[in-house]
């Protein structure tokens, strides 16, 4: 598949602290990419040398086969931004805003494009209003819309849907899907709401002290994480259930009295509760919850990423 | 050599016009732009045509109309400065700076767009002062004859120049010096020669207004309405100070801006 973006040995310092050490990463046509990790993990800094508003320290990001800093304006033409940080200029309507950014993108007939976009994200109504007097929403969707006012191929997303309420969020990602399906538009996300990842990418690359520590699809990484979690709801004494799974060496804690919480790896789910009810302990209710993104984050987070990498 | 290598990007008149919209569409909902270009502006002529008139009793008639002129083509220096900085500040402000260059846009049309509006605005502030010098005060600056084109065009770069000086500070520094973008330019008024030669000013302070072109432009308008005589070896040296301040300020905002993007500084910018 064509690569749109290609990063070889990205790496930016600042003084003597090194932001982004030494990344690289592709993104083929069509593809959605979750770029995940915690705060200070590098992703901004990324993100911003994608966009050209940072220079790197060294290495090379290339779109569409073409080297960024030798073809920055046809570059910049071919692919937009969207991030709840970002804004548009606050003095102008929003149908005033479209038509600079039309006019920076080269574009003609912008009002049309603009009608079309503001009612594919539900903002048709502020059109005519100020930036400043809309709601944090209302922005979010139109940021949103002007990322796609130029029919980017390839568009860099900062928490597309933070500060969206859940039902425009849930259609905000929907809309994402569509593009993705019916012009192949490239996504590079940024999201710190992991089932959204899971939802829209189809493939993860985590980031730790500036590093790729993990780089997979979300199934693939959830699988590295092995273990499952098995809440048990039981009858009676917890001496039996804590006797039984110590003798088996199964990782467990309770939580509450008579609830218990056995970590183990998916397979062995099936013998943790046949194991339990041999015992004759009366299992009153059973939880089964595999392993997520959100458990590959923790687990970034707490340096535990050896077991993430190839 | 980092330093001296110019932009290698070429400029795309649409894109420029667009920053023209842009700035227009800007000034249409922005009040302090207005307050700033004709309140102030009126406010200041205002004053120079009183003073003008209290000293006409006591004063040569060349001083007062000095004040004057000296009152109307300040707005040209002025304006053209302010219009660069604020052009980049109402963005960086908005935090929609950062989204306009992720665009095609490049630093160069930017700085093309806001001093073509800057000049606009200069144009619009000086007519006002100058119409109303004329209904009351009776002086036309018309009465400059030719000299006022080459003057006001020199008093532009000069603005244009110390507005990319400033604005490459922001760059440098951010917005905690944005308070330099309505600041430094009065440093002009009072060291750079606008109401009356360099000699009235303190030995030690002379130097500042000898390196300022505006104290040698405005020695030559003195010297056409003294005596319709035209100074050119002082319109010659304010043509070389202007060109000077405008390519000194040109090299060290591209250089700032460089320097903005290596450091994070630019993307910071917004907060």
């Amino acid at each position: 598949m064509q690569k749109v973006l290609e990063v070889t040995s990205l790496l930016k310092r600042f003084g003597s602290f090194t932001a982004v050490d030494d990344i690289s990463f592709s993104v083929a046509q069509g593809e959605i990419v979750g770029l995940l990790g915690p705060n200070g993990a590098g992703k901004t800094t990324t993100i911003q040398m994608l966009l050209g508003l940072t220079t790197s320290t060294s290495g090379t990001i290339s779109y569409f086969g073409k080297e960024f800093t030798r073809h920055r304006e046809e570059i910049l033409s071919k692919i937009n931004f969207a991030s709840t940080y970002s804004h548009i200029q606050s003095r102008m309507t929003v149908r005033q805003s479209f038509r600079i950014y039309a006019g920076l993108y080269g574009m003609d007939a912008s009002d049309r494009r603009m009608s079309e976009l503001l009612h594919l994200l539900e903002v048709e109504d502020v059109a005519d209003k100020l930036f400043w007097h809309l709601s944090s929403g209302q922005q979010t969707r139109v940021i949103l819309a002007k990322a796609l006012l130029n029919k980017p191929r390839l568009i860099l997303m900062d928490e597309p849907t933070a500060s969206l309420d859940p039902d425009i969020a849930s259609k905000v990602r929907d809309l994402i899907l569509t593009l993705q399906k019916k012009e192949r538009v490239t996504l590079l996300i940024t999201s710190h709401d992991m089932s959204e990842v899971e939802q829209l990418c189809d493939r993860v690359i985590f980031l730790q002290h500036g590093k790729i520590v993990a780089e997979d699809t979300p199934l693939g990484l959830t699988k590295r994480i092995g273990e499952s979690k098995v809440t048990v709801t039981f009858d009676g004494s917890a001496d039996p259930v804590s006797a039984y799974l110590e003798r088996k060496a199964y990782k467990h804690h309770f939580p509450r009295i008579h609830v218990v919480v056995v970590e183990v790896a998916e397979t062995d789910v099936p013998k943790v509760l046949f194991g339990l009810s041999n015992e004759g302990i009366w299992l009153t209710n059973i939880e089964i919850q595999k392993p997520n993104l959100e458990d590959v984050f923790l687990s970034v987070v707490a340096g535990n990423y050896e077991n993430l990498s190839h | 050599m980092y330093f001296f290598r110019l932009w290698p990007e070429t400029m795309k008149i649409y894109r420029i016009n667009t920053i023209l919209l842009h700035t227009w569409y800007h000034f249409l909902h922005s009040m302090e732009t207005w307050v700033d270009l004709f309140w102030n502006s009126t406010l200041q002529i205002l004053v120079y045509v009183f003073l003008a008139r209290v000293f006409s009793h006591s004063s040569t008639i060349e001083f007062t109309r000095y004040l004057i002129v000296g009152a109307i083509l300040w707005n040209a220096i002025w304006v053209a400065q302010y219009g660069i900085c604020l052009g980049a500040l109402w963005e960086i402000w908005a935090k929609s700076f950062s989204t306009m260059f992720i665009s095609p846009l490049t630093l160069n049309e930017f700085l093309v767009g806001q001093m073509i509006s800057g000049a606009i605005k200069s144009v619009l502030a000086v007519a006002m002062s100058a119409i109303i010098a004329y209904y009351l005060y009776g002086f036309s600056i018309f009465s400059l004859g030719w000299i006022l084109i080459p003057a006001y065009l020199l008093l532009l770069i000069f603005g244009w120049g110390l507005g990319m000086l400033v604005l490459s500070l922001i760059f440098r520094f951010g917005t905690q010096v944005q308070s330099l973008s309505w600041s430094v330019v009065f440093l002009v008024q009072p060291l750079g020669g606008v109401f009356y030669p360099l000699s009235v000013l303190p030995e030690a302070m002379r130097w500042v207004g000898e390196i300022m072109p505006s104290s040698y432009i405005f020695i030559s308008i003195r010297e056409y309405l003294k005596d319709g005589r035209i100074a050119w070896t002082e319109l010659g040296i304010g043509l070389v100070l202007s060109i000077a301040y405008f390519l000194i300020g040109y090299l060290v905002l591209t250089h700032s801006f460089r320097q903005a993007k290596i450091t994070g500084a630019f993307a910071r910018m917004e907060g």
